[in-house]
């Protein structure tokens, strides 16, 4: 009997095996946190300074919404990291430098109570605030400069239509830089190679160069030279950006080319002979291709024309033009002797000409004329010649420009704008084509020169169309490049400055648009000194 | 053992010890011959001044000893072995100065220029002469050379030539230090690479003095047209210098 007992208590024991163990199933289920992404871009472009907002949704499952924290950086190579928010969305200022390589944007959600993370990334391009456009140079106080940049349909490729887009950074150099730049900038010119940028303003006694990603002062007057020169005197700048970036500069009568990201000019261009050369203007061609030589300077000690060394051999000296041979009725001047004449403006024209307005030292005449560089050198490179001495109001003129597009000339007086047809000769054909308000005088004329081949186009400007020329819907977009005239003008009693633009509606003739519809007005600066395009 | 062999064994052991603990004066150190040691060389080249005729050179010495808070005088004199050069008219030896609270002190040596000296090395031994209060250890000799020579630079065939012009003359490099004031032209791009701190002068800089100096040379045969700048030595000796 106890036997029994014995084995039947055992069996209870074994049987007590048997029952379920629940105790492994009594767990908390751990936190599931989901970053809810729907309809958000994975990649934004911001401006530096710009503010990035993004907002995803936040879900946890399992888990307290309160117990989150959140993370939000600006990454990039080489362990650079920065925090831009704590909170489930982010709405931050960009501070970081413009860069072609897009920063990571890295938000990061932990649950506080059990350190479980949860990540989204997107790529984030930072831009610069100062993009394509028309860089102003203005002064309030006669004694000191500012730089302004119109960002507008007219200069920049980005803004694709005439609207509210328009974007002035006002004061963009002083704001940068804390100060003003002493004295009047008389003239600008942008340089860009590749990813190397500078702007470069003259006044009167000084070059300053600046950085156009941020318009922060880089280089002045010395900085600029690898040996500076024993006077910093500043005559005239000229920039090719259109293709195989160069850039020209006269400093106390003596040239200096550099080339593509070189900062700094190397030496003056050497004489070409021993009668030495003191020039007041200078010419880079924008695509001087083949041609052995990058431009022109007028030598106002010889009264001759000189070539430049080619773009890329800036240690070369100047050359000579070949004797002209003046026996082929293709020739019209001598460069080589060019008579009692100064030179007043120096540019390029139509199929990649040079034309040099001249006048006589001693006398009221004024001369237009064209240099056409070809390869190899020959004795017939001057091609064209105006006497424009009887043009009206020639002797008032003060702005030049022309378009690659048409043998025209554009001068302008304070007042008044004149085109004339250079293709038929003396007497010529001129044509009054724009006068400006009462009150307002003209300080500056240029074309529009629009951005380089690699640089992806030009601003924009309506024309009206041949059809319907009336009607304002049917208006037609074209590229501003080589068609638009750029106006700055200003008035004294209301100290206001004003960018005009003007597009050629009819090309071989100078034809200036004559609907008001058709030119835009940028206004609210100083008196404009200078201006020329950014890229 | 008896009781009174193992008490004085034990007594003599711990006397030993006791003797342990005496007081032992260390010998410090005492300054009584305080002594200059360690005396400088210098290599002098008048390259660095062309219109000098003499220059101040110092040389330095190390003192070994305590400071003291007055200026101490040394002297050193010249080695007539000959291995010197130097003729005593050629030079002049100021006396040396160690300076209160210093342990180095310097000796000016002025160096005066001749025709030798213009066109060889010239070499000077000099001693250091122990007197009373200062005496004289380790380094006590050592030697000052000096020229006008002007000798090629090394990179001159290889890469100054481009520049600076072809062939070499000491006239013509006169005049190429004249011009970009100065006195030498480091720029070697095969070398750069291992040695930057010798050959740091970059392409755009040797090109910006070569154009400079062109500058000058035309702008002086300019004003003297009937004597053009000439190599006064050298392969093309009496031939006109051109760029």
């Amino acid at each position: 009997m106890r036997h029994i007992i014995y084995i039947l208590f055992c069996i209870a024991v074994l049987m007590g095996s048997c029952m379920k163990d629940k105790s492994t199933l009594n767990l908390h289920e751990v936190s599931n946190i989901g970053i809810d992404t729907a309809g958000l871009p994975v990649r934004y472009t911001v401006f530096q300074k710009g503010i990035l907002s993004v907002k995803p949704t936040v879900t946890i499952k399992n888990g307290n919404q309160e117990h989150l924290i959140y993370k939000w950086t600006m990454n990039a190579y080489q362990g650079y990291e920065r925090v831009v928010g704590a909170e489930a969305q982010l709405n931050a200022e960009i501070t970081e430098v413009p860069s072609a390589t897009p920063y990571k944007l890295i938000f990061t959600a932990t649950d506080s109570s059990n350190n479980i993370k949860a990540f989204f990334t997107w790529d984030i391009t930072v831009i610069s605030p100062f993009g394509q456009g028309l860089i102003v140079a203005d002064t309030r106080d006669e004694q000191n400069s500012d730089v302004n940049l119109i960002m507008a349909f007219n200069f920049t490729t980005s803004i694709p239509k005439d609207s509210a887009n328009t974007n002035i950074m006002r004061n963009a150099y002083s704001t940068a830089n804390g100060e003003k730049i002493s004295g009047i900038v008389k003239q600008l010119s942008y340089h860009k190679y590749n990813s190397y940028k500078d702007v470069t303003f003259m006044t009167d006694k000084s070059f300053i160069r600046i950085d156009p990603n941020t318009y922060q002062k880089k280089d002045v007057d010395a900085k600029l030279f690898v040996i500076s020169p024993d006077k910093i005197q500043p005559d005239d700048i000229s920039t090719a950006h259109y293709m195989n970036q160069h850039q020209y500069i006269l400093n106390d009568g003596k040239g200096f080319g550099r080339y593509g990201d070189n900062r700094q000019f190397v030496y003056s261009f050497l004489a070409s002979d021993s009668k030495g050369y003191k020039a007041n203007k200078i010419l880079g061609l924008q695509n001087p291709g083949v041609v052995q030589s990058g431009g022109v300077v007028y030598d106002e000690l010889n009264n001759r024309f000189l070539l430049l060394p080619r773009m890329t051999s800036n240690a070369d000296p100047l050359r000579n033009f070949p004797a002209t041979d003046m026996g082929n009725t293709a020739t019209k001047f001598d460069p080589n002797n060019m008579g009692n004449k100064t030179c007043l403006h120096l540019f390029e024209g139509y199929d990649s000409r040079i034309v040099s307005i001249m006048k006589e030292r001693d006398q009221d005449k004024y001369y237009a004329y064209q240099l056409k560089l070809v390869n190899p050198f020959s004795g017939i490179m001057g091609v064209a010649a105006n006497d424009i001495s009887q043009n009206p109001d020639i002797n008032k003129a003060k702005y030049f420009t022309s378009s690659n597009m048409e043998q025209v000339l554009f001068y302008a007086t304070e007042d008044k704008v004149y085109a004339m047809i250079t293709e038929i000769g003396s007497p010529s054909t001129t044509n009054l084509r724009y006068t400006v308000k009462p009150g307002e005088k003209i300080t500056g004329m240029n074309i529009y020169f629009g951005a380089g081949v690699y640089d992806g186009g030009a601003g924009r400007m309506y024309l009206p169309s041949t059809s319907a020329p009336t009607d304002w819907s049917k208006r037609v977009t074209f590229s501003a490049a080589q068609r638009l005239v750029i106006l700055s003008t200003y008035n004294e009693s209301t100290k206001e400055g004003k960018i005009i633009t003007i597009p050629i509606e009819t090309l071989g003739v100078g034809g200036l648009v004559t609907n008001p519809d058709y030119i835009r007005t940028y206004d609210g600066f100083g008196r404009i000194t200078a201006f020329g395009i950014q890229i | 053992m008896k009781p009174n062999k193992a008490f004085f064994s034990l007594s003599f052991l711990v006397l030993l010890l006791l003797a342990a603990c005496q007081k032992e004066e260390l010998e410090i150190y005492k300054d009584e011959s305080p002594s200059l040691y360690g005396l400088s060389g210098y290599s002098y080249s008048f390259i660095e001044d062309l219109t000098a005729q003499s220059k101040t050179i110092y040389l330095t010495v190390r003192l070994s000893g305590e400071l003291k808070g007055y200026d101490r005088s040394f002297k050193v004199e010249p080695v007539f072995d000959n291995t010197t050069t130097a003729k005593p008219e050629w030079f002049e030896i100021k006396e040396g100065v160690l300076p209160k609270n210093s342990t180095e002190g310097r000796v000016a040596i002025v160096l005066k220029r001749n025709m030798t000296v213009d066109t060889s090395l010239v070499d000077l031994n000099l001693q250091l002469l122990p007197s009373k209060e200062l005496g004289t250890m380790l380094g006590t000799r050592s030697k000052v050379t000096w020229t006008a020579k002007i000798i090629q630079p090394v990179n001159w065939n290889q890469w100054l030539r481009y520049y600076l012009g072809v062939p070499f003359s000491t006239g013509w490099y006169k005049f190429v230090m004249q011009v970009t004031g100065r006195t030498s032209f480091p720029y070697n791009p095969s070398l750069s690479g291992a040695d930057p701190v010798t050959w740091w002068m970059g392409a755009g800089e040797i090109q910006a003095l070569g154009l400079k100096v062109k500058e000058a040379l035309i702008k002086y045969n300019l004003e003297h047209p009937n004597d053009p700048f000439v190599h006064d030595d050298g392969p093309s000796k009496g031939l006109p210098v051109t760029l």
